[in-house]
């Protein structure tokens, strides 16, 4: 059988180290020993236990980022993967973070408790109650001196300075902080006026959070009289008071701004609404205007004087009509007058003695005579020709 | 309403009333006088709401216990 060089050996343990998904991408626990960063910044050190040592090395790019660097002594968790330092025949731990040991433990305290509560109901959405849109008088869990309730207060007074702030204030870290915020909490339900109650922490590591993940903490929020907001940490931090509160919001900032209505809104808001009514009554009045206008117009069609110049105009026209008749009638008047003397004159007596007739009167009583009887002897008569008069005396009779 | 009766209203007081005016105005039911008596009340409403927001003060106090639980409602200073 041919020999294989030791490279061929050291690249098949390598593949064989790199193939192996249990060994990529995994925490180590141990103890820091021979820790040493060179002038690189690459960092070189053992980890250990009772049982065994893990050679690792840590590029210097993956030191600069960590908060705190381990020393010898030191109980850490290191993430990486394990793989082969082909020139020194080694296998070894390339690590990628690190942090304090116990951290693993807290992690999985938390998720036993939240999954606890969870399967309890404790975070139910049917639970979360809504935050009141006007509070009157809203309570505060979380430190005195921290920078989370000069936050609150700020997001309040600028937003809505109506409300009233009571602090319940409570050590928000360390080993006597659970008990001391469910006291905290418990001197707020004993208020009878409080609307509503923000629980809040500003940001820290998740140690420094852990006081709200506490199971007791978790239950006395449950039950809660009122709403509860929570914010504590930053926005990616999530505590089991997150979950089983009303409202989790990400920060103190946020939990006071979700607990207030937005000041500047209700300004807009109450701007506008004066425009709605100045409009609705400036319609109101445009509306009646109207109206007005079309009754004004309505009256004039009434307006007496109008059939009086109506009537004006049928007494013109009927004067006018009057006059043509009345001197038409003339005329034919006048026609006939004309006619009728004609007629006269042929019947006027003087017409009659041109033609050789005479008119006898007496003489002395101016009597007519039309009959010899009328006549005797010796009379005077009197007898009208065409062109005068004459007298005679009858001799016979 | 009479000034008296306003100035006691509380800012949410005054905002409800400010939207029952605006909806009975908006019903359109009423006569001149008392549209117009509405739109004064309701701007009297809205400016009072204002003066709310402006003058308001965030009034801060906090609870002292004792060993024995028992606690005191006291003004909240700074320090």
């Amino acid at each position: 059988m041919q020999p294989i060089t030791v490279g061929q050996v050291t690249r098949q343990i390598k593949d064989v180290l790199d193939e192996t998904e249990t060994l990529q991408d995994i925490w180590v626990t141990g103890e820091v020993s021979n820790f040493s960063r060179a002038a690189s910044g690459h960092c070189y050190f053992t980890l250990q236990d009772s049982e065994a040592t893990l050679r690792c090395v840590m590029w210097r790019n993956v030191a600069i980022r960590l908060a705190s660097m381990p020393a010898t002594g030191d109980l850490v968790e290191v993430f990486g993967y394990v793989s082969v330092y082909e020139r020194g025949g080694a296998y070894q731990f390339y690590v990628n973070d690190v942090r304090a040991s116990g951290v693993g433990q807290l992690w999985l305290a938390f998720l036993r408790v939240k999954e606890r509560l969870e399967r309890e109901g404790l975070f139910d959405p049917e639970h979360k109650r809504p935050v009141p849109p006007w509070p009157k008088r809203i309570g505060v869990v979380t430190s005195a001196t921290g920078a989370a309730f000069q936050d609150i207060l700020n997001v309040l007074s600028q937003r809505y300075p109506l409300v009233d702030v009571v602090l319940s204030p409570s050590l928000v870290q360390g080993i006597q902080a659970p008990e001391a915020l469910r006291k905290a909490l418990e001197r707020l339900y004993r208020l009878s006026d409080i609307d509503l109650i923000i629980i809040a922490r500003g940001g820290g590591s998740i140690e420094d959070l852990w006081a709200f993940n506490d199971e007791e903490l978790a239950r006395l929020i449950h039950v809660a009289p009122v709403p509860v907001i929570s914010g504590v940490g930053h926005e990616t931090d999530f505590t089991i008071t997150d979950f089983v509160a009303d409202l989790r919001t990400p920060t103190p900032s946020t939990a006071a701004a979700a607990a207030v209505p937005d000041g500047e809104a209700l300004r807009a808001r109450i701007l506008e609404e004066m425009e709605t009514l100045t409009s609705l009554i400036e319609g109101k009045l445009e509306r009646l205007h109207d109206d007005l206008r079309q009754r004004e117009r309505a009256l004039e069609r009434c307006d007496p004087t109008h059939e009086i110049l109506g009537l004006r105009q049928q007494v013109d026209d009927l004067m006018r009509r009057a006059r043509v008749a009345w001197t038409t009638k003339l005329r034919t008047d006048r026609a006939r007058v004309e006619t009728q003397s004609a007629r006269l004159q042929a019947l006027s007596p003087l017409e009659v003695l041109g033609r050789g007739y005479a008119i006898v009167q007496d003489r002395a009583s101016g009597q007519r005579i039309s009959s010899v009887q009328q006549t005797e002897p010796s009379q005077d008569l009197q007898i009208h020709l065409s062109d005068g008069a004459i007298t005679a005396r009858v001799t016979e009779s | 309403m009479d000034k008296k009766q306003l100035e006691s209203l509380s800012f949410e007081d005054s905002y409800s009333k400010l939207d029952d005016v605006i909806q009975r105005l908006e019903s359109g039911e009423l006569n001149l006088e008392e549209s117009v008596a509405l739109y004064q009340e309701g701007m009297e409403l809205a400016q009072r709401c204002g003066q709310h927001l402006d003058n308001a003060e965030l009034r801060v106090t906090q609870l002292l216990a004792d060993a024995a639980d028992n606690f005191t409602e006291t003004a909240y200073s700074e320090s």
